[in-house]
């Protein structure tokens, strides 16, 4: 059933409990070549000349108490699954031994033979798919950053040629428009503006490019001040509609990074006072929730609202739900929100009534003490 | 009365469509001046701070960081080094603007930056940058 002989350390002060282990191991399926020492240090020894298929470990050694022991093999036997024995008492250690990274535990006096066979097999396989499961997000998180630095590089490059062929239509206008007809001014004007859409949406490319990783440093943001600068950044176009940006009661600080948090509550703030045919356009911020050391931000407006089905596909890069005549813009907006609020491990959705306004919750982490005080 | 001669412009670029946007950004501005071009970073080096000088030395550099052969910031840090020529206005020229690229310009020594393409009235601002820095050493003819 079993053809592959598995080595087994054992590292075991008792000499009564490796005798009982050793006789477990002759009953239990299969074939298991058991090398017993007396000490971790001996032990730590042993896995510096072989490689062991799986360790058994006591938690009450000589020369290491609890926890100790696993933490020295871990780091030098590092693919080696190692399962901790214990008594009835100290269940408790064995549990946290499993969080930091023991296969299992077996307390001593309560298995027979193939009860440890078994979990000897298990921590093999488990440890297994485990170093799997790592090597494959390692590879994944590597990919995942040359996909970035090939947006970013790319975007870059695409600007490049971008930059002539608008200046050179811009000369074409300025130098040349007494020899062209007015539909040849026409034809230059549309191809000018599309090369600034263009570099427009590039632009924004490489922010979200750059936005979506996570920022090096988190530090305390003051979401009211931050509210309170959009204000002065967005007074130009609330003046010219005659609307006002409210703050419902306190806003909290938050864990985060200023350049990802401007994105968020500016693209919100900016898209409420623009999609918005009210006579006075409204856009209010407050809390909705607290809990968990997160907070919900709430971002209202009075505007022209989404249309349920539009409700996912609006966070989308470039989408666009009306006409460019109607709304300018390019819509990238929601998509820098979304990934700038993944990146501070936060979530964004929306809320609305069709015509009635539309209400944008942001979930972000609590900056820490106020996150202790809630 | 003082006596105006042309500016002597060495513009160091790569691009040709870049060459051609700095050119009639020169027409428009109506600079009286002589626009000597290096094709890249050696061919810079060549002219300023070469053995037998290929012309008189330039009254401004226009310099291109990203340069083929010897890049913008290697020909700025060695024109600061060599005697005769240290002191030349140098303008650097940029497609991305980046901050660490404008801080290593002044930090290695430019006296103004531009980011491309270079159109008329970034063209101005920053000779009249230059202008007003170097007052005593470049003399340009008046706007007219």
């Amino acid at each position: 059933m079993y053809s592959k002989t598995l080595s087994v350390l054992l590292i075991e002060d008792n000499a009564g409990d490796a005798r009982l282990i050793q006789e477990m191991l002759a009953e239990a399926p299969g074939s298991f070549d058991l090398l017993w020492v007396e000490l971790l240090a001996a032990g730590l020894e042993k896995v510096r000349e072989q490689r062991h298929d799986v360790i058994l470990l006591d938690l009450g050694l000589p020369d290491a108490q609890g926890l100790d022991g696993l933490g020295a093999l871990q780091t030098r036997a590092t693919n080696v699954p190692i399962v901790v024995l214990t008594g009835l008492s100290d269940e408790k250690v064995a549990c946290q031994a499993v969080e930091e990274g023991a296969q299992d535990y077996l307390i001593k006096g309560q298995i027979d033979g193939s009860q440890l066979g078994r979990a000897i097999r298990y921590a093999i396989g488990r440890k297994h798919s485990d170093d799997a499961l790592r090597v494959t997000l390692d590879e994944l998180e590597k990919r995942n950053q040359e996909l970035e630095s090939f947006t970013y590089s790319v975007s870059h490059d695409l600007k490049e040629p971008l930059r002539t062929l608008e200046a050179f239509s811009q000369f074409l206008l300025e130098d040349y428009a007494g020899r062209l007809d007015e539909q040849g001014k026409d034809y230059l004007t549309r191809m000018g503006k599309a090369a600034g859409r263009l570099k427009q949406m590039i632009e924004e490319l490489l922010v979200l490019s750059r936005l979506s990783r996570h920022p090096e440093e988190l530090v305390c943001v003051d979401v009211a001040q931050l509210v309170d600068d959009m204000r002065m950044a967005f007074q130009a176009s609330i003046d010219d509609a005659g609307g006002r940006i409210e703050v419902a009661g306190a806003l909290p600080c938050v864990l985060g990074d200023l350049a990802r948090l401007e994105q968020i509550f500016g693209n919100l703030i900016g898209n409420g006072l623009k999609f918005n045919k009210s006579g006075a356009p409204v856009v209010t911020v407050g809390v909705r929730d607290v809990s968990d050391g997160n907070v919900t931000f709430f971002v209202r407006d009075n505007g022209i609202g989404i249309e349920p089905q539009y409700r996912d596909k609006i966070f989308g890069v470039f989408q666009r739900l009306h006409r460019r005549e109607d709304y300018e813009g390019t819509g990238a907006g929601l998509a820098i929100v979304k990934r700038a609020a993944e990146a501070l491990h936060g979530r964004v959705w929306v809320e609305s009534e069709n015509g009635s306004g539309a209400t944008f919750n942001v979930t972000l982490p609590l900056w820490r003490e106020q996150a202790a005080a809630a | 009365m003082e006596r105006y001669r042309l500016l002597r412009i060495l513009l160091v670029e790569d691009n040709p469509d870049d060459l051609a946007i700095t050119r009639r950004a020169f027409e428009k501005a109506d600079v009286a001046s002589t626009l000597l071009v290096a094709r890249d970073g050696r061919e810079a080096l060549d002219v300023l701070c070469g053995e037998s000088p290929r012309s008189a030395r330039p009254d401004l550099v226009l310099l291109d960081i990203n340069l083929p052969k010897v890049n913008g910031f290697d020909v700025l840090q060695h024109v600061r080094a060599s005697s005769g020529v240290s002191n030349v206005p140098i303008v650097m020229l940029t497609a991305s603007a980046r901050v660490e690229d404008v801080e290593r310009s002044y930090r290695l020594g430019a006296n103004s930056f531009i980011q491309k393409p270079i159109v008329f009235d970034r063209l101005t601002r920053a000779l009249e940058i230059v202008r007003q820095y170097w007052f005593d050493v470049v003399t340009l003819p008046p706007a007219s």
